[in-house]
């Protein structure tokens, strides 16, 4: 068959050429940094704990790398999660409620209270639990309206983008509580374990487990087969609809962890801040890490150092003291240079105009090839 | 012609016009101490949503080609503060305010357009060149002015003073007026002019219509061109109602938009539904915001939890009425 | 036949097409005339679409001429096309389904004052251009509320409303049944004898006798011959698209008339005992043994697919009840079906076969990994041995087993899907219009499989529109019409016209006669 000869050459791996640009992106956002910040690739141990630029920079990507590792499997499945910044909210708010005795008092009644004041190590156990249950029930949600009633997941998971801060209003009826008595929980966020944030433990256990599932079991395969194509995965046997609620329910539970990382970080919960424009800098990462967002192959890894990339990018414009709303700009104007740089059409528009005087012919060919589906 | 009335196109926008009604006489008879039916609660409501019925047209475009825009809310709180910054002689150049006005609704046509270009021409799905878009304008609007800025104008005055009297203290005012206008705009051009009856096209299918001689670049480039143009004119809308302008304000108004056209009828899919319907979307909104106002015991979350709740409900009529009619198409 | 003395409308001469790696098109030449219907012939990958694309200028020639009424031509683009008079209707009804019939035949070329669309002169224009393919439909209904065949007419409409002097027909007879392609090509007979110049592409070998007046061969990318078509036997136009000669072809089929007449006797395997959904579907009552390959033939639609799906667990039944290795079963879906030890490769490879980006060895062992589950994964090594043992032996061509699967031609697709299922040593494997749109080489290689897994025990059920080669295949065949079973032939009664004599002979009266035009 003559249409075989074309795509003959082998290529790198996926996983190799999906990490070259961001790693190449975070290597010389780094090397600017080392050349204009002093002290920046510094880092020293301070009362028992690592520190320095680098140290933040993980520190305060704990947060977006979770999001990130539920949305690469969302993704994956050709979906989209738009609600985790209101799942982050959620998490964080019901948490906080459950140390406040005012709350615990007005909700659940006395018998809380003293239960609280009784066994607190239980009770902080029993909210973590609760809470991270909670995310982990609003992402099902998300994923029964996306694999039952077969809605488009931006649809899906937009209703919850903003309903769900209404939510975590409803729940903490409109206050802001502090995990200012509660030091356990602080500790999920600010503490430190053998020198390192332990927010990054969280992080590193949530990627090794997130990891071995897809990869030593055949969870990354149906998923990625499900992505590509529902329909005959469905007909291959495997159960495309489970799939899917399960990626959600996990992008939910990884919200929820990531929320009460953020939360527990500053201390507070406040229902309109915890997570806000969450959602672009996990779907930055997931891109940025080389998962398609038509769905089918995604890259756990890639999203990691996708993650790290924004965050080093959020961190360099705190340097530089830029606003954090103003900061959203050159996010946006990355995104979408990478999405351009991934994009097919591009590289044929833009890049063949550039080569079109050197070469002859070649670029309209894949064009045709893509256009003859 | 009567069984064109029938016609299965109309089902979801009788549907909605139904749940109006029936929201409408629900609150009449519940709140009637207060005089709920009022003519003043009636012109309320679409002075309430006017910036989101704009803003709902360029989406009703957008969604109907096949697409979603969640910049609108960013573009008009972007429009607030540069109209707002233009207009001040203090923080800008003391521009007129017509000038003002006409140099945002091209900024934001431009914007539209541009993103319609990433979307055509570089094939990027829509939500995340949106989403990009939303994040990039509201950034831009931070950078020109950072906190809420007032407008004083006697030009503005006189707009916000003007209007058609109705009966005693009841005005249908500048922003209800151009609500209005721009529906009646927006239907013809839906139903009479080329270019809407191609975006139902393109909704339709997408590679037909390009098979049919149909510029997929014209449309796409044009649907979010109107879409940001309709939302910097809801945001114009919006500095006549606040007489200021904010970059921090309107937070979630895309789903707002979205949510009045998919309670109009119009499939999220592309190519079905009806403009008038996110009129209709938009004054139920409205109204269930009146109903939770006037309850007085609910907090204002109510009104994000019930803006979703509406959406889901409305969605999963969608997903019925399609299931109970996609069965006839096979052979 | 004039056809012959008319001048000719069209004229292709040494047109060339090179993509990266492939030379698509090498030197065609094609003459059409006035007034002719011109088949234009070949394998998949002979460069027939390649050719229309040039034709319709989707793509541009690297080199070569086309004169077209004389005058050369290179259009640009689809417009450009119909500009100088080339209409194209394709496989796919390419028109937008909610939308009105008037728009769809107004869309692009509308009646405007001002801007404005006048509808009641675009309704009258679009009532005009289907009268002249006698069709009388209610313009203002949308084109979805129509038939398949009559969105087809629509679309024939549409491209004529161009004053086309050519008319592309590509594959427009795919999704019709045998009624709406008599009405097709009646339709054809007279736009030719209005001097309409048609070319067209089927797959379907008694449309083009049936309908043409002269055949061009195409053969990878290359022009073989151009012939009238009463000039041309079957067998000869055969071995012209295939590249042997004719002695080949008839050893070939007297190959296959031997496995046809080895019968089993073994035990029963499934019995279907009024399966159905009462009212809409059924009942079938229909048996297969073990290592028996029975056919399902009927016209489009008459309810084969619909049957498959039951026994697969896609759409389980409503009614009646269904044995599998003596005990009632009702799958509930193809899970529940795969755990049983059913197969089925489906009708619609490309929406519900293949996964078009994973590779060609994550395609394979997907169903077997589906029912070993999530926890007990295929490792790496096993996946690749797999990959490569049924690469060889099915002889599926790609460079290695990591190629993605959507760049594999499409009867290699479908030998991937085989593979897929074989993996897992179904005990009843569905095959669903398996030789569809796959070129003759690798039909006859699929066929030899289903005669190879049978004689190794396992049982199939075989559906294909082509009757005949339900006919050739099958040791036993269970006759569909509208969605209700009219028969079962059995071993050596088995012959495409017994099958077509069933499908036409109708208990209460000759309403369906014209459906067999044997």
């Amino acid at each position: 068959m003559p249409e075989q000869v074309a795509t003959k050459t082998r290529r790198l791996p996926a996983a190799f050429e999906a990490l070259f640009w961001p790693v190449l992106a975070l290597v010389l956002l780094l090397v600017f940094n080392a050349l204009f910040t002093p002290n920046y690739l510094k880092v020293e141990m301070v009362d028992g704990r690592l520190s320095g630029y680098l140290i933040d920079i993980f520190r305060d990507g704990a947060a977006v790398m979770l999001v990130a590792l539920g949305m690469t499997l969302v993704i994956g499945t050709g979906g989209v999660d738009l609600s985790v910044g209101a799942i982050m909210a959620i998490a964080a708010v019901l948490a906080a409620a459950m140390v406040t005795p005012a709350w615990l008092g007005d909700t659940l009644g006395p018998w809380a209270v003293d239960a609280y004041a009784n066994h607190p190590g239980a009770w902080v156990a029993l909210l973590l639990v609760v809470s991270l249950a909670a995310a982990a029930v609003v992402g099902m949600w998300n994923g029964l309206l996306v694999s039952v009633l077969r809605v488009q997941p931006i649809i899906a998971t937009l209703i919850l983008m903003v309903s769900g801060r209404g939510l975590a209003q409803l729940i903490c009826g409109g206050q802001i509580y502090l995990f200012d008595d509660e030091p356990s929980l602080r500790f999920i966020g600010q503490g430190t374990l053998l020198g390192l944030p332990f927010s990054l433990w969280l992080v590193a256990a949530m990627l090794i487990v997130t990891a071995l599932l897809t990869r030593r079991t055949a969870l990354g395969l149906m998923i990625e087969s499900v992505g590509d194509n529902d329909l005959a995965s469905h007909y291959a046997g495997l159960r495309a609809r489970t799939i899917k609620f399960m990626v959600y329910a996990f992008s939910g539970l990884c919200a929820g962890v990531a929320g009460l990382i953020e939360s527990t970080n500053v201390s507070s919960a406040n229902a309109n801040k915890i997570g806000l424009w969450f959602e672009l800098d996990a779907i930055f990462a997931v891109v940025v890490g080389g998962t398609a967002l038509t769905g089918g192959r995604f890259f756990i890894i890639g999203s990691v150092v996708g993650a790290l990339l924004i965050q080093t990018l959020t961190n360099t414009m705190y340097v530089y003291e830029v606003r954090p709303e103003v900061a959203l700009i050159p996010k946006a104007l990355i995104i979408l240079a990478v999405c351009l740089l991934q994009s097919a059409a591009f590289r044929r528009r833009v890049v063949g105009a550039l080569t079109a005087p050197f070469k002859s012919k070649g670029t309209q060919g894949n064009a045709a090839a893509g256009g003859a589906g | 012609m009567i069984a064109a009335l029938f016609d299965r196109k109309y089902i979801p926008i009788a549907a909605t016009l139904a749940v109006l009604i029936l929201l409408f006489v629900f609150g009449a008879v519940r709140y009637d101490d207060r005089n709920f039916a009022s003519l003043y609660n009636i012109v309320g409501l679409f002075r309430g949503g006017a910036v989101v019925g704009v803003a709902a047209i360029g989406a009703t475009f957008i969604i109907l080609s096949g697409g979603i825009d969640l910049s609108v809310g960013s573009v008009i709180a972007f429009t607030t503060i540069f109209v707002a910054t233009l207009v001040s002689p203090e923080v800008g150049p003391g521009w007129h305010p017509a000038l003002a006005i006409a140099a945002a609704l091209g900024v934001g046509t431009v914007f539209g357009v541009m993103q319609g270009c990433f979307i055509h021409f570089f094939a990027l799905p829509p939500f995340l060149v949106t989403l990009a878009g939303m994040f990039l304008v509201r950034g831009l609007a931070f950078v020109i002015h950072e906190q809420s800025l007032g407008i004083t104008h006697d030009f503005y005055t006189s707009m916000q003073m003007a209007g058609v009297p109705l009966s005693r203290g009841v005005l249908l005012t500048v922003p209800v007026m151009v609500l209005l206008a721009c529906y009646a705009l927006a239907i013809f051009g839906a139903s009479m002019l080329k270019f809407g009856r191609e975006v139902y096209a393109v909704g339709g299918d997408e590679a037909s219509a390009r098979l049919m001689g149909i510029s997929l670049a014209r449309v796409k480039l044009g649907v979010y061109g109107l879409g940001g143009l309709t939302g910097a004119l809801a945001g114009v809308l919006a500095t006549v109602d606040m007489g200021s302008g904010n970059p921090a304000e309107f937070i979630g108004y895309e789903l707002d938009a979205i949510a009045a056209v998919v309670i109009g009828g119009t499939l999220l899919t592309g190519g079905v539904g009806l403009v008038i319907g996110s009129l209709l979307g938009t004054l139920i909104i409205g109204l269930i915001r009146l109903m939770i106002d006037n309850e007085g015991t609910l907090s204002t979350w109510w009104t994000n939890i019930s803006t979703g709740l509406l959406l889901f409900l409305f969605i999963l009529m969608q997903t019925l009425v399609v299931k109970f009619t996609a069965g006839k198409g096979r052979g | 036949m004039t056809a012959d003395q008319a001048p000719p409308l069209l004229t292709i001469r040494g047109v060339s097409k090179t993509f990266p790696g492939v030379r698509a098109l090498d030197d065609v030449q094609l003459t059409l005339r006035r007034g002719e219907v011109h088949a234009l012939m070949g394998e998949n990958g002979a460069g027939k679409s390649t050719l229309i694309k040039v034709l319709t200028g989707v793509e541009s020639a690297d080199g070569g001429e086309m004169l077209l009424d004389g005058q050369p031509i290179r259009p640009n683009s689809p417009r450009d096309a119909e500009a100088v008079g080339i209409s194209t209707v394709y496989q796919e009804v390419n028109l937008v389904p909610n939308l009105s019939v008037a728009e769809n035949l107004c869309l692009g070329r509308f009646p405007k004052t001002a801007g404005v669309i006048r509808w009641g002169e675009a309704r009258r224009r679009a009532q005009a251009a289907l009268r002249r393919l006698n069709l009388d439909l209610d313009v203002r209904r949308q084109l979805s509320s129509y038939s398949l065949a009559l969105q087809q007419m629509i679309a024939i409409a549409r491209a004529l409303d161009t004053d086309a002097k050519l008319l592309i027909l590509d594959e427009p007879t795919s999704s019709l049944d045998d009624n709406e392609v008599d009405e097709l090509l009646g339709v054809m007979d007279r736009l030719r004898s209005e001097g309409l110049g048609i070319l067209f592409v089927t797959h379907f070998m008694d449309q083009v006798y049936r309908i043409s007046d002269r055949i061009t061969v195409l053969r990878n990318g290359g022009f073989v011959c151009e012939r009238r078509t009463a000039e041309l036997p079957r067998l000869e136009l055969i071995s012209a698209m295939v590249g042997k000669d004719v002695a080949a072809l008839e050893e070939q089929e007297a190959q296959a008339r031997a496995g046809h007449a080895q019968a089993t006797q073994g035990e029963t395997l499934l019995k279907a005992e009024g399966l159905g959904h009462t009212g809409v579907h059924g009942p079938m009552n229909f048996e297969i043994e073990k290592g028996q390959t029975v056919g399902l033939a009927g016209l489009l639609g008459s309810g084969r697919t619909e049957t498959a799906w039951m026994v697969f667990g896609v759409d389980p039944a409503g009614s009646g009840k269904l044995k599998f290795d003596g005990k009632d079963v009702n799958p509930g879906s193809p899970r529940e079906a795969m755990a049983l030890g059913i197969a089925m490769t489906p009708e619609d490879r490309k929406a519900a076969g293949i996964i078009p980006n994973l590779s060609v060895r994550e395609n394979i062992v997907l169903a077997l990994q589906s029912r070993r589950g999530l926890w007990r994964r295929l490792s790496k090594a096993r996946q690749r041995e797999l990959a490569d043992q049924y690469i060889a032996s099915l002889n599926i061509k790609t460079p290695h087993r990591e190629q993605l699967v959507r760049n594999l031609s499409g009867g290699n697709q479908q030998k991937v899907l085989l593979a897929r299922w074989l993996a897992i040593e179904p005990r009843l494997f569905i095959l669903d219009e398996p030789t569809r749109g796959i070129d003759v080489g690798a039909k006859g290689e699929i066929e030899k499989l289903i005669r190879v897994l049978a004689e190794k025990g396992m049982s199939i059920l075989f559906i294909s529109s082509e009757l005949e080669e339900v006919a050739r295949t099958c040791q036993r065949v269970v006759v569909l019409r509208d969605r209700r079973q009219v028969g079962v032939l059995d071993g050596e009664g088995i012959s495409e016209k017994a099958i077509l004599e069933m499908i036409a002979a109708s208990p209460t009266g000759g309403a369906s006669k014209e459906a067999a035009h044997a």
